[in-house]
């Protein structure tokens, strides 16, 4: 096994991991980008890559609340490949911002693909209404369903992984890793930050004592330094 | 069934262990159902010994729709083992079970989703932001949500327990929502000092008012963040491609 199977390998499991942690197992949110992104980084050698990606994954996921039975982007599994991929592509802003875009539209598919698995587990997991059950029987129903989410998550990963190195790597070799390409997309970095951290400060608007001297404690703090 | 005053400490890790799984098979028709059954089996194992037929009956009426959140599934084990071991009626429980539905989701959704882990995300934002140390940033973030979501997981199964069937009483008085107002107003104060941080910080790195126009963006269209996100990073990414290949195509 050469170093590079080694580590996605390696991403495979912690991809799983972050896709059952998402929903089905534990929620201690290492499925959060912010930390699933960076352990990605870690296995594939830059958790400073991992961390970056990271950084404006989370910001975006801070809007979103998983309330009721609603359909929302997953998170987990497409934060694990984008910090995985871009820690093994060589840094740059441009592949950074390549990475989160690949993320964006593979939270989409992982959220596609959780209402399929909540579908799918109508039939695997949920037993006749109100009729005796046997340990045995419930048991097997809810494991079942949990290994349906390792299973999903799995493919999610492996898919995503194959597909985001193959992009990385062909803006990689492309000439648009100039110093000034990659001055342009570290604008766009920082300004869809900023876009995102406003859009969150307007959603709690109505505290906007804590909010505005928070904005002044930021400022000044970065005068500072 | 003799009355039953307290859970073994045995049968109670067992619950709060399998409350970890709560979710695993989230459907859209029972909802966490067959989850809380595999919940609550150590509990009914315990009351009804070695009568399966009363385990299979009791399983049968705990399997049906439910939902709640996650981290308050132990204060509804708890409330619900209660019950049971009172051998209160099963359509007394069905109601207080639909009863506990909407609450327990909505105290959970806003202390913890809405409140707790934003905060916390927060302060890992930040320290990355300020160049700190990425394990800092992620144990930071990790240890101090896990404190709250584990103390409610603890604090729930035995609350549950005591209150049985004044369980919404018990909920009215605790802290929750004192805790959810106060890590809402942290999280505030957090974005706040994130976003005036970035703002100044990238001054020197970015056209001057380049990160403040895209606040303002995102402030008055900020329900749009996800597309609007996609659409600078798109922007960004053609702008750093194209001034990258022009050149070589002789533009």
């Amino acid at each position: 096994m050469t170093p590079e199977t080694g580590v996605l390998a390696w991403l495979l499991l912690w991809g799983v991991v972050a896709g059952l942690d998402g929903t089905a197992l534990c929620q201690l949110m290492i499925s959060r980008p912010l930390v699933a992104a960076t352990l990605a980084g870690v296995i594939a050698g830059s958790p400073e890559r991992g961390a970056a990606v990271g950084l404006l994954l989370e910001a975006l996921q801070l809007s979103v609340a998983p309330v009721g039975a609603g359909r929302f982007p997953e998170s987990g599994p497409a934060a694990v490949v984008a910090g995985g991929a871009y820690a093994m592509a060589g840094g740059g802003a441009t592949l950074l911002i390549t990475a989160v875009l690949f993320a964006l539209l593979w939270e989409t598919v992982g959220g596609y693909s959780v209402h399929w698995l909540r579908t799918a587990n109508v039939r695997v997991a949920s037993v006749p209404t109100g009729q005796p059950v046997s340990v045995a029987e419930m048991q097997a129903r809810h494991g079942l369903a949990v290994a349906l989410d390792a299973l999903r998550a799995l493919v999610l990963v492996a898919t995503g992984l194959w597909v985001a190195r193959a992009l990385l790597q062909i803006v990689a070799v492309s000439p648009a890793l100039s110093s000034v390409a990659n001055t342009w997309a570290s604008w766009g970095y920082w300004a869809a930050l900023g876009l995102l951290l406003a859009a969150v400060g307007r959603s709690v608007a109505p505290r906007r004592i804590w909010l505005l001297s928070g904005v002044l404690g930021g400022a000044v703090l970065a005068w500072l330094r | 069934m003799a009355a039953v005053k307290t859970l073994p400490l045995r049968v109670r890790l067992e619950v709060l262990v399998r409350s970890f799984a709560v979710q695993g098979s989230w459907n859209y028709e029972t909802l966490i159902g067959t989850g809380f059954a595999f919940t609550i089996l150590p509990v009914l194992r315990y009351l009804h010994g070695r009568d399966a037929e009363a385990v299979r009956a009791a399983l049968g009426r705990h399997a049906v729709l439910f939902n709640s959140h996650p981290y308050l599934v132990p204060l509804a084990a708890g409330a619900v083992a209660r019950l049971e071991a009172e051998g209160t009626p099963a359509q007394t429980m069905e109601r207080f079970k639909a009863a506990l539905r909407a609450s327990l989701g909505a105290v959970g959704d806003q202390l913890v989703w809405s409140a707790w882990r934003p905060f916390c995300a927060l302060v890992g934002i930040l320290v990355l932001l300020g160049g700190g140390p990425w394990w800092l940033a992620v144990g930071l973030f990790l240890a101090l949500y896990n404190a709250l979501h584990l103390a409610l997981r603890v604090w729930g199964l035995g609350t549950g327990w005591r209150s049985g069937i004044h369980l919404a009483r018990a909920v009215r008085e605790s802290p929750l929502a004192r805790l959810g107002h106060a890590a809402a107003n942290g999280a505030a104060l957090l974005i706040g000092v994130c976003g005036g941080f970035l703002a100044v910080q990238t001054a020197s790195a970015t056209p001057v008012l380049l990160v403040p126009a895209a606040m303002m963006v995102g402030w008055f269209f900020s329900f749009h963040a996800r597309p609007l996100t996609a659409g600078v990073l798109l922007l960004a990414w053609l702008a750093a491609t194209l001034h990258g290949i022009l050149p070589h195509v002789g533009v």
